[in-house]
Formats: C-alpha cells, sequence, structure tokens
C-alpha cells in the first residue's frame, strides 16, 4: 500500500511541475484589463497540488518507516487471503477487468469503422464472454437488449443522432 | 407557496410526467437494491439521456431516482445484510437478524413505511425550508458567493477516508475545471491547441468515467455470491409495530432533516445518528442488533428525511449537500442552470415540479414497493456478465451523445481507468467532481470580489454573511481535523 500511495503522490507532484510551466506562460494580472489576471487562480492551485502531493509523499515515507499498517491494508489483505481470484495472479479472472476496459478501447475504435449498432452487438457478446457468461441464452438475451437499447431507447424514442 | 406547489402537483399529474416518475421510481428501486449500482451511478448514466429531455422533466426524473434508490437500499440490506446504497448500512444490523429469525417480511414492512414517512418530513422541510434560505441568498454578492464555494469544498472533509485525500481530490478538480478558455479574458489555459478542449472538460465524461466505467471494473473482479432467495410477504401497515416504533420515526425523521441540510454530512451519518440515539434512548438497548424494529424504523426514515434535506442547499445556495446531490448540480449546469438564490424566482415552476414530483415519489414508494420485492427477488439472479456490458455500453452511447464528440468518449475511459486506480487507493472520487463543479464559481467570484475590493482581501471578513460563511466552513474543517486525534488520544488513555 506504501508504495501505491506513493506513487500516486509521485505523480501529483510530476502533474504539479509539469502544469506550472504552460501556468507561467499564461498573461499576469498586469497584463490584462481584469484586476485579477488568468494566471492568478491556476498558479495558486498547482502549487497547492505541488504542496499537497509532497506532504503525502513524506507522510507515506514516515509510514513506510515507522511500518504503519493502514485499516485498508489489513482488510486487503484478509481480502486476498480468503479469495482465491486475487491470490491467483494473471488469470482470466483475476486479469478480467483489465480485458474489459481492453475490449471496450477495441469498441469505441470500431464505432468510428463500422458505426454504433454493429460494434455493439461485437462488443455485448465479447463483454458478457470475458465477464464469465457461459450460457448461450444470457449471451443471446444480453446481446438482443443491448440491440433494443441501442435501436428502441437511444435512436427512436431519444432521437439521439448515431 | 401552496400555490406554487399545486402548480408543481399539476406539472406532476401530467400522463406523460407521471409516467415518467412512475419508470424513475422503478429504476431507482432496482438501481439501489442492487448493491453496486448506488444512486450515484444510476444518476450518473441517465444524466446524458436527460440532455434531450426538457429541464423539468428531467431534473423531476432525475431526483425521483435519487429519492427511490435511498429507500430500496433497505432490501438487500435485510435480505442478504448486503446493503445497497451505503445508506442502509445501519438498516443490516438489526433487519438481516430478523430475516434470519423468519421475520423478513415484517422487517421489510417496516423499512418500507419509514423510509417513507422519513422521505415525506423530508420533502415537506425541503418545500418550506429552501424559499426561507434563498430569500436570505438574495443579499449574496461576490464575496458570499466565493464564501459559498468554499463552504461547499469543505464537504470534502467528511467524505471519508483521508482528509489529505479529499484535499488533493478537490484541488485537482478545481485545476481541471481551469482548462478552457477563461470567460473574464478570453485566454486559453492548458488547451494545447486542441478544439476539444477549447470548452473545457466535461462534466458528463468525467462523472461517467470516474463512477460507472470504474465502478464495472471492480464489479469485474467479484464473484457472484449471492443465494437464491425465498417468497417473502410484506406486511407495511402493521398497527401493532407502527405504535411501538412512532416515536423513533418521528424521532429519527428530525434528526435526518437537520443532519441532511447540514452540507456534507449526509444520509450514511443521519442513519448512524438516530440509531445511535435511538438505542441511547430505548428502554431495551440490549435488544438492538438482535433483531429490533426500531432498529430498522430508526436509520431508514432518517437517511430518507436526510436525502430530501440536502437538496435544500442545493436548491437554495447552489451548494450540493451529499454527494450525489453533488452530480445533480453537475446536471443543473449541464442543462444551463445554476441553482442558487435567484433561481427560486426565475425557475419557480421547476423546482416546485420537483418538490411535487418528490411528494408523490414518497407515495410512489408505499404502493409499488411491495410488488416490487416480489418482482426483484428474481431480478437479482440477472448474473453481472449481461449487466456489466450493458452499462459500459450506455455509457458510451450516453457521453457521445452529448456532444456528438469522441474525444469525449476517449477522456472518459481515461477517467474511468484512473478512477478504478484512485479506488484501490479508497480515495473519495466524489473530492475531484466537487471541485470541477464549484471551480468555475469560485474562481470567477473571487476575482469579482477582488475586483470591487480592489484587491483588499479583508473583504471577505468584513462581510457579515461571507464572514459567518467562512468561519462555518473553518469550524467545519477543524472539527473533522481535531476529532479524530480526540479520540485516539482518548483510546490511548484507555489502554492500560
Amino acid at each position: 500500500m506504501h508504495a501505491r500511495i506513493s506513487l500516486f503522490a509521485f505523480a501529483v507532484v510530476l502533474l504539479a511541475l509539469v502544469s506550472l510551466v504552460p501556468t507561467l506562460q499564461f498573461p499576469s494580472s498586469a497584463e490584462v484589463s481584469t484586476f485579477i489576471g488568468p494566471r492568478v487562480w491556476p498558479l495558486t492551485l498547482v502549487i497547492a497540488l505541488l504542496g499537497l502531493g509532497s506532504a503525502l509523499l513524506l507522510i507515506t515515507w514516515r509510514d513506510a518507516r515507522r511500518g504503519t499498517i493502514y485499516d485498508d491494508e489489513q482488510e486487503e489483505k484478509t481480502l486476498s487471503q480468503n479469495d482465491p481470484v486475487t491470490a491467483q495472479r494473471f488469470t482470466l479472472a483475476s486479469t478480467r477487468h483489465w480485458l474489459l476496459i481492453a475490449a471496450t478501447i477495441i469498441y469505441t475504435w470500431l464505432i468510428g469503422m463500422v458505426g454504433f449498432l454493429i460494434a455493439s452487438i461485437a462488443f455485448t457478446l465479447v463483454g458478457t464472454l470475458l465477464l464469465g457468461a457461459r450460457s448461450w441464452r444470457t449471451i443471446l438475451i444480453t446481446v438482443l437488449i443491448a440491440t433494443l437499447l441501442m435501436q428502441g431507447v437511444f435512436v427512436m424514442l431519444l432521437g439521439i443522432p448515431l | 407557496m401552496l400555490e406554487n406547489f399545486l402548480g408543481g402537483l399539476a406539472v406532476v399529474m401530467q400522463p406523460l410526467n407521471l409516467l415518467l416518475l412512475t419508470s424513475a421510481v422503478f429504476i431507482g428501486f432496482i438501481g439501489g437494491a442492487l448493491p453496486g449500482i448506488s444512486g450515484v451511478i444510476l444518476v450518473v448514466i441517465l444524466l446524458p439521456i436527460t440532455y434531450g429531455m426538457d429541464s423539468t422533466t428531467a431534473f423531476m426524473l432525475l431526483t425521483a431516482i435519487y429519492g427511490a434508490t435511498v429507500f430500496s437500499g433497505l432490501i438487500t440490506a435485510i435480505l442478504y445484510r448486503a446493503p445497497g446504497t451505503p445508506e442502509a448500512v445501519m438498516t443490516a444490523f438489526d433487519g438481516y437478524p430478523m430475516t434470519q429469525q423468519g421475520q423478513a417480511g415484517k422487517a421489510l414492512g417496516i423499512g418500507v413505511l419509514s423510509s417513507a414517512i422519513g422521505g415525506l418530513v423530508g420533502t415537506i422541510a425541503l418545500i418550506i425550508f429552501t424559499p426561507i434560505l434563498a430569500k436570505m441568498a438574495l443579499r449574496f454578492s461576490s464575496p458570499e458567493y466565493f464564501a459559498l464555494a468554499v463552504l461547499g469544498l469543505t464537504v470534502v472533509a467528511s467524505l471519508g477516508g483521508r482528509l489529505i485525500y479529499g484535499l488533493i481530490g478537490a484541488t485537482l478538480g478545481l485545476f481541471i475545471a481551469t482548462m478552457g478558455i477563461d470567460p473574464l479574458t478570453g485566454t486559453s489555459r492548458y488547451t494545447f491547441d486542441n478544439l476539444n478542449l477549447m470548452e473545457g472538460v466535461g462534466l458528463i465524461p468525467m462523472i461517467v468515467g470516474l463512477f460507472a466505467v470504474s465502478e464495472v471494473m471492480k464489479r469485474a473482479l467479484d464473484q457472484d455470491t449471492h443465494q437464491p432467495l425465498k417468497k417473502v410477504k410484506v406486511k407495511i401497515f402493521d398497527l401493532p409495530v407502527l405504535r411501538q416504533i412512532g416515536t423513533t420515526l418521528t424521532r429519527s425523521s428530525i434528526i435526518g432533516v437537520i443532519i441532511g441540510i447540514l452540507p456534507g454530512i449526509g444520509a450514511s451519518t443521519a442513519a448512524m445518528v438516530s440509531y445511535s440515539e435511538t438505542v441511547r434512548w430505548s428502554k431495551h438497548p440490549e435488544k438492538f442488533g438482535k433483531g429490533a424494529p426500531e432498529g430498522i424504523a430508526a436509520p431508514e426514515s432518517a437517511n430518507n428525511a436526510a436525502a430530501m434535506g440536502a437538496l435544500v442547499p442545493l436548491f437554495a445556495l447552489g451548494i450540493p449537500g451529499s454527494g450525489t446531490t453533488a452530480v445533480i448540480l453537475g446536471a443543473f449546469i449541464m442543462h444551463g442552470l445554476q441553482p442558487g438564490p435567484m433561481f427560486m424566482m426565475t425557475h419557480s415552476s421547476l423546482i416546485y415540479a420537483v418538490f411535487a414530483g418528490l411528494f408523490i415519489v414518497n407515495f410512489m414508494i408505499l404502493l409499488f414497493s411491495k410488488p416490487f420485492i416480489t418482482l426483484f427477488t428474481k431480478l437479482l439472479n440477472v448474473p453481472y456478465s449481461a449487466l456489466g456490458p450493458i452499462i459500459l455500453m450506455c455509457c458510451i452511447v450516453g457521453t457521445y451523445s452529448v456532444r456528438n464528440s469522441m474525444f469525449d468518449v476517449w477522456l472518459m475511459l481515461g477517467f474511468g481507468v484512473m478512477g478504478y486506480l484512485l479506488e484501490k487507493l479508497k480515495f473519495p472520487l466524489v473530492s475531484i467532481i466537487l471541485g470541477l463543479v464549484l471551480g468555475p464559481i469560485a474562481e470567477s467570484e473571487l476575482r469579482r470580489a477582488l475586483s470591487m475590493s480592489q484587491g483588499d482581501i479583508s473583504i471577505f471578513f468584513t462581510r457579515p454573511i461571507s464572514a459567518t460563511l467562512l468561519a462555518i466552513a473553518a469550524l467545519l474543517l477543524a472539527v473533522t481535523i481535531i476529532s479524530p486525534l480526540i479520540k485516539r488520544a482518548r483510546m490511548k488513555a484507555a489502554t492500560p
């Protein structure tokens, strides 16, 4: 957990540092007609992010050195000990959320190529299989509902041009 | 007020609106009853769909769904000890033991009745207090609006989890809100010459990604643990039980309304406080946790009353009282509306239609809950493998339809992955939304206020209303920081 939090805190600090460059290029209060220029507010926020990210990094490092265990870390340990899915890494069951996101990315790309309807039918088919459906009845009903939703609700009822 | 309310009632009674309200109650019932699909997620999924609707209809639909989800979280809490919504956590304490004792029908009946009474009390409070608070707020100028935005942002302190996460989340949201064209000077900020970013980051891709997509990813890993359910016979009006829980219902509904109106405390806290107060006032505190009817009546009446109470600051001041109301505030902005003191005057017909809709929803809960619970025992067997892909598809189509932009869809997927990773850290995602929603108000009012005072910061502390609001914000923040420290010190002192 400490490594994860440190990584997040580091990402916040990095975001603040990277954002500092374009922020400093915005016109200052002296360069615009309004009393407060467009730079003041974002610059304040970037500095706040830098401070908060650094504070989180320092707190996490201190806790790691002291060996502090967070409540959620304890909870997660118990869960992973009891749950065979999280205990086994790189199986279909333990990586299916990433596979589902990969399928969603392909679906989004496919929309531009073949249109919403065909892409949605293909995605629902793959999605239900990825999430563990093995009965063809369940898969067919899901695909049918997806098609009805797409054409019936979105296109016909709500008039959304897809 | 009564005239306006009757006008609202007439709008609600139009056949199409009544049909939509009934559908909203059913959608809310299903969403709230299925663990993992909270009120926030449901409102988020349906938000893009409401874009093409008339504003009055859209907000009647969204608020009705909100009300119905708070109610239906009790069903799985009582039947499976798996609360459908966070607000129903306390209900499981006495509800599930009653199910184990073969009294599921009685427990559900108490829950339904308590929810409807709590919801009605909350709705009446909403109708009475919103115009009063809005009238007071008519004296507001830029410093007061900035102070209000600050007060709204202090909600992050009470979202649960680590305070530093809430602060980072809110700052991140405020920062993302600065992207796009600066409305006061026309300067492009963080657009990197990308036309899609000129209007800034859309609320929809962010909300849908952070909440709905991340939830589907989380649920994709879960195993289906539901047991098949036996037939349940619900009895709502049971006079001896009503006599037993009458005092609890009155006390808890009042507690719920008061807690709901305070920004950032929310319906879950209201349920917990009212439960502990009921135990404190009870002659038989030893019965709680083992199937006491008052243990269901207290949290259910309080959480429904608080859910309605949380809408008071939203309509009157334009600040959200809870996570779901923050999303509803986003929905108002998406429809080109800004709730606040003037909103009561300019859009009174919309507000009173929403009030009347919520009023009717509580009666619908009483009317439809019995057949729904029967139907629900069958629906609960729908596997997530069928539900997940359909939710994702709705997210994509819904996000695309708002601005006809595939860029928004990609953005939403990015936020989805980000939300999933942040949830692993127990990060309060609502804090980012709060920042994004309140950011434009905070920045523009700060700049206007400082222009008014020629750069003198004391303008925020010398005006009574803005000084009071900032003092409340500081107090709320201080209480959140100090109370765990006191608790820790007490625990240390108690350990030998």
